[in-house]
């Protein structure tokens, strides 16, 4: 026999289980007159926007980099696995999140800005050095945007243009040290005179890079998709400070001890210790008492549960969980302790929560996934009986990601027999000061967009996973996991195969458009091999290519491409296919997809948004608070004082207030409810099992 | 074609006058960009999505009259959705004759219908136009032949041998994959015979989708873009009408921030280009006092814009402006106070608390 207590609950469950309109938001506070570093789009069209010719364009784009404080590091993003481990090429990543510039890395980021304004872009290899050549006005140009020795070399003879690899290796004095028409900036570490890094020196430059032997020319690696996307939900708070807490990801395997670079000290400039790596905090805390639409804003799919007075609970019998989302831009990371071991990192992934189970016969737990749901680990179960405050530190699963999926469950016969309440989430990120709105001396303009209902969710196969890579793929054809080139995939005897992978959106969700990097390996020299990306809407679509181009420039085994797929329609599913054709060698080494969606979601109410700006003015601590017009707004910060330092940009989404009436259950928005099935809209059906 | 259709629309838009005019595509670039009437202010228009795939991803080749192939193509195509494919600067075989053959991807080897690596069939079907333009080595057109038909699946399709011609010609052959639809993913215009040196605020005023607007100048170079100024996901840009009177504007969906037509977006829109009378702040057509309250709103402060009361452009709303919007008070008969007068002292008012605290904080 059922208690009052149940009841109640069970009436609970006919109201509260009729909707999850999970946030899907995208925040966005650029500053004006500054580059928008929040997708490629926006920082190349914001980088050439006014130029004319090709040129100016060329030039732009290489001084976005080159005039920046970006910083030498060996930022680092695994290819063959989901966490960040290898060596980050997307513009946007390096750009935003780690910050730093090198040499066989930045030209590969140049490319890919390149590409997107039209403009073609090779590698060159030099003796020791990676520069990049760009072909416009019917010619290659070299612009070598690396920190150290960043610089481009004009002709001197009228019109002056910016000359190949091939011409100044031809007489590097005359074309460096001689340079009659300096770039700006032309060495700009040179008056330290190679004191910290050799090649930072023009003469080294000029004596090692261009002058022994003939360099190489390569396919630039354009890896691209990454978006500055806040997805913040009602409870949720991302501060990003002007500095550091000691927290950045160093797994052991990149550990080098004895080098010139104290990799303790994490990600900093060699000649300027105060240009440096900093972090941000993601705090997420909903109020499930004060209001139905701060659960359900944060919830990314749930079973058999019911929200009651702000707790959770099991319906019934039976499988019951909840999924919550943390999506961040930035990377997740803690305190790395020892940087020569793993798994002793902390204070960088926390969930807090209270717990209820009534006796040894109901189940709390919780499990995380770093892979969309594919695979799940269980990282707490509660041995305890009665209520319980839970405070589990998760760093050592989820750093070195960009989001995971936190699954928790309750597992009771009886509703009232376990609960869960008052979640909050903290995620440290790690990322780069540089792209950050900041204040300045004077009065300062940002910009807020918000785009309702837009998300995103990425796909990343963990190659490295020699057991379970196949579970990443929806198909594969004679394509086995290489014996020579391990965690890659290689075409078997016939030479032809593909892989297939499933883009599911998540339930209710709806792909509009996707970008898909590819990531394969060829043989060396004129490449025999062939890849191929394909992509259809829905299982019965229509294959359709979306980059085709042979590889162009061999002599580099790795080819990485990118490519923007736009949707004919909006799809509940898609499906991408890579192909592969081996000449002497083709593998696909990994993939990572990229899907802008649309959400439905019951809208903010005015106000709901509210942006901080904090500095010190002249030692004096200062801030201004806005909230924006949500429908989209600018507006302005004057900093008054001659030192402005900067402290920290947050932007945070408030909780929905108590209903009206108190105790009264609250009222879904008529949209809503209209998407439900009649049944469902009255409480008459039990909701379904959602992905 | 596209010199024909753009020569077409210039024609037609020639005609258009009045507040507001209705779409007239293609003008999907600045080259074939509608050119408004005097006195049109407003536009309301439509535009789709740019998907590619939407047609069939041909391939296309040409031979010798011995059958041996000359040249394979693509997706060189400027037509269409992308993948469509064009021959160009292709010597005319020496018997006088172009013979073309038209697949789909990846067929290219050449044109057997099958799938070049697999074997298989090619899946690409639909319809589409062939345009060939002959020309005589001195660069003269001599000859034009088009063609409409339909890919099969797994076929190739044989373009009746075109003859007449010599050895020293040569031809363009250019496959159009979406001939039933029009391109229609960006609207390019200008307006004309605007009061040069006037403000003017060009503003999406409605729109069913995420609307960009780019201004560009009289060499088709994109000056500056705005995504979400104006209500909602609609957007504005401000500034000065140039002295030969002429915007050029464009259309687009987010987030196409080059204008190229990379969008996901489709949907209604209207374009306004207002030229506020100067005190006007809300550009709602009268200088009253809801204009008063923006200038109060934002007295004392710089690097200010015109919404914000900066009437003179010195990047600073300041007294200069209260006297701007003074003296062309105008508002709606029965509109909001308060009036000039009043305002006033309001002013003197708030100067007074500003100078009051900035004493304050030295």
């Amino acid at each position: 026999m059922k208690t009052k207590a149940t009841k109640a609950l069970l009436l609970a469950l006919a109201i509260g289980l009729v909707a999850s309109p999970l946030a899907a938001r995208n925040i966005k506070i650029a500053k004006v007159g500054e580059p928008d570093a929040h997708d490629v789009k926006s920082l190349v069209a914001s980088v050439i926007a006014g130029c004319t010719t090709d040129e100016e364009k060329a030039i732009a784009l290489w001084a976005y980099i080159a005039r920046r404080p970006f910083f030498f590091w060996w930022a680092r993003d695994h290819t063959e696995s989901t966490k960040e481990l290898g060596f980050v090429l997307d513009p946007i990543l390096r750009f935003n999140v780690h910050g730093s510039t090198i040499c066989f890395q930045a030209p590969h980021s140049l490319a890919a800005m390149c590409e997107e304004a039209g403009i073609k872009a090779r590698a060159y290899s030099l003796p020791g050095h990676v520069v990049m050549e760009m072909f416009y006005d019917g010619g290659w140009h070299v612009l070598d945007p690396e920190y150290d020795c960043a610089s481009y070399y004009r002709s001197d003879v009228a019109p002056y243009p910016i000359l190949p690899v091939s011409v100044v290796r031809q007489d590097s004095e005359k074309h460096i040290m001689q340079q009659q028409r300096p770039s700006d900036p032309y060495f700009q570490w040179d008056h330290l005179g190679g004191k910290f890094i050799p090649w930072g020196s023009m003469q080294y430059v000029s004596d090692v890079f261009y002058k022994p032997y003939q360099g190489q020319v390569y396919a630039s690696l354009r890896a691209r998709g990454h978006t500055v996307h806040m997805d913040l939900r009602r409870g949720e708070r991302l501060t990003r400070y002007w500095s550091k807490t000691g927290r950045f990801y160093s797994p052991a395997a990149w550990y080098e001890a004895g080098g010139f670079y104290d990799m303790t000290k994490g990600p900093y400039d060699l000649r300027n210790r105060k240009n440096h790596y900093v972090n941000g905090l993601l705090s997420y805390e909903p109020d499930w008492t004060a209001h139905q639409n701060n659960f359900d804003d944060g919830l990314y799919e749930g079973t058999n549960y019911l929200l009651q007075g702000g707790k959770v609970h099991p319906a019934g019998p039976g499988e019951c969980h909840v999924t919550f989302r943390v999506q961040s831009p930035y990377l997740i990371v803690g305190k790395p302790g020892r940087c020569d071991l793993d798994g002793d990192s902390y204070g960088g992934a926390i969930i807090e929560a209270e717990f209820h189970r009534k006796s040894a016969g109901q189940t709390n737990s919780i499990a995380l996934s770093v892979n969309n749901g594919l695979t799940w680990q269980t990282v707490w179960t509660n041995s305890q009986t009665g209520t319980r405050r839970l405070k589990l530190d998760i760093t050592n699963q989820v750093e070195g990601t960009y989001g995971y999926l936190i699954k928790v469950r309750l597992l009771a016969d009886d509703p009232a027999d376990a609960s869960l309440a008052d979640l909050k989430l903290t995620n440290w990120l790690f990322m780069t000061p540089v792209p950050l709105p900041a204040i300045k001396s004077g009065v300062n303009r940002f910009k807020f967009t918000m785009k309702p209902q837009h998300a995103v969710f990425w796909m990343m196969a963990d190659m490295a996973d020699s057991s379970g890579y196949t579970r990443y793929f929806d198909e594969l054809y004679n394509l086995f996991y290489s014996p020579d080139f391990t965690s890659h995939l290689s075409t078997g005897a016939s030479g032809l195969g593909y892989a297939v992978v499933k883009v599911p959106a998540p339930a209710g969700w709806k792909i509009n458009s996707m970008t898909v990097m590819g990531d394969f390996s060829a043989g060396f020299g004129t490449p025999t091999g062939r890849a191929q990306i394909l992509y259809k809407a829905g299982a019965a679509g229509k294959w359709i290519y979306a980059w085709k181009e042979p590889f162009e420039y061999g002599t580099h085994w790795r080819r990485t491409r990118s490519t923007d797929i736009n949707l004919a329609a909006p799809a509940d599913e898609c499906y991408v296919k890579f192909t592969l054709k081996r000449g002497n060698r083709c593998t696909l080494n990994t993939y990572r997809i990229y899907a802008h969606c649309t959400r439905p979601e019951p809208p903010l109410s005015a106000g709901s948004v509210k942006i901080t700006h904090s500095w010190f003015a002249d030692g004096k601590a200062e801030s201004k608070t806005i909230h924006p017009n949500i429908a989209g707004d600018s507006y302005a910060v004057r900093a008054t004082g001659t030192t402005i330092i900067n402290r920290a940009i947050i932007v945070e989404v408030a909780n929905d207030p108590p209903a009206a009436v108190p105790g009264a259950p609250s009222v879904l928005p008529r949209a809503a409810e209209r998407a439900l099935p009649a049944g469902r809209a009255q409480g008459l059906v039990p909701r379904p099992r959602r992905r | 074609m596209r010199i024909a259709r753009a020569a077409l629309i210039l024609a037609a838009v020639g005609l258009a006058a009045g507040q507001a005019v209705g779409s007239f595509e293609p003008n999907d670039d600045f080259a074939s960009r509608a050119i408004l009437a005097p006195g049109v202010t407003a536009v309301s228009d439509t535009i789709t999505a740019g998907v590619a795939g939407s047609g069939p991803d041909t391939t296309l080749a040409a031979f010798t009259a011995g059958g041996l192939l000359i040249e394979v193509d693509d997706d060189s195509s400027p037509l269409g959705d992308g993948l469509a494919s064009a021959l160009q600067q292709v010597t005319v075989n020496s018997d006088g004759t172009i013979r073309l053959k038209i697949s789909g991807y990846p067929d290219m080897d050449p044109m057997d219908g099958n799938d070049d690596d697999w074997g298989t069939p090619h899946l690409e079907s639909g319809p589409f136009d062939l345009s060939v333009t002959v020309f005589d080595s001195g660069d003269v057109q001599i000859g034009s032949h088009d063609v409409s038909a339909s890919l099969v699946a797994g076929s190739v399709y044989t373009v009746g041998t075109i003859t007449g011609y010599g050895g020293s010609d040569y031809f363009n052959a250019i496959i159009d994959n979406t001939p039933s639809t029009l391109d229609d993913v960006m609207d390019f215009m200008t307006f004309t015979s605007l009061a040069a040196g006037e403000h003017f605020e060009a503003t999406v005023t409605a729109g069913t989708f995420d609307a960009l607007l780019g201004r560009f100048d009289n060499s088709g170079v994109l000056i500056e873009y705005d995504d979400d100024g104006g209500a909602g996901l609609l957007s504005n840009i401000s500034g000065t009408v140039p002295g030969d009177g002429q915007l050029h504007l464009a259309v687009t969906g987010y987030a196409d921030v080059l204008f190229q037509g990379d969008h996901a977006q489709s949907g209604d829109y209207t374009l306004s280009v207002a030229l506020p009378a100067p005190g006007d702040a809300n550009v709602d057509g009268y200088v009253d006092g809801l204009d008063y309250v923006v200038w109060s709103n934002n007295f004392g402060l710089s690097d200010t814009i015109w919404r914000e009361a900066d009437f003179n452009d010195t990047k600073d709303t300041d007294g200069l402006d209260y006297v701007i919007w003074s003296n062309n008070y105008a508002p709606l008969p029965g509109g909001l106070v308060p009036e000039p007068a009043t305002a006033a002292l309001l002013a003197v008012g708030a100067v007074a608390t500003i100078l009051s605290g900035r004493r304050r904080r030295r």
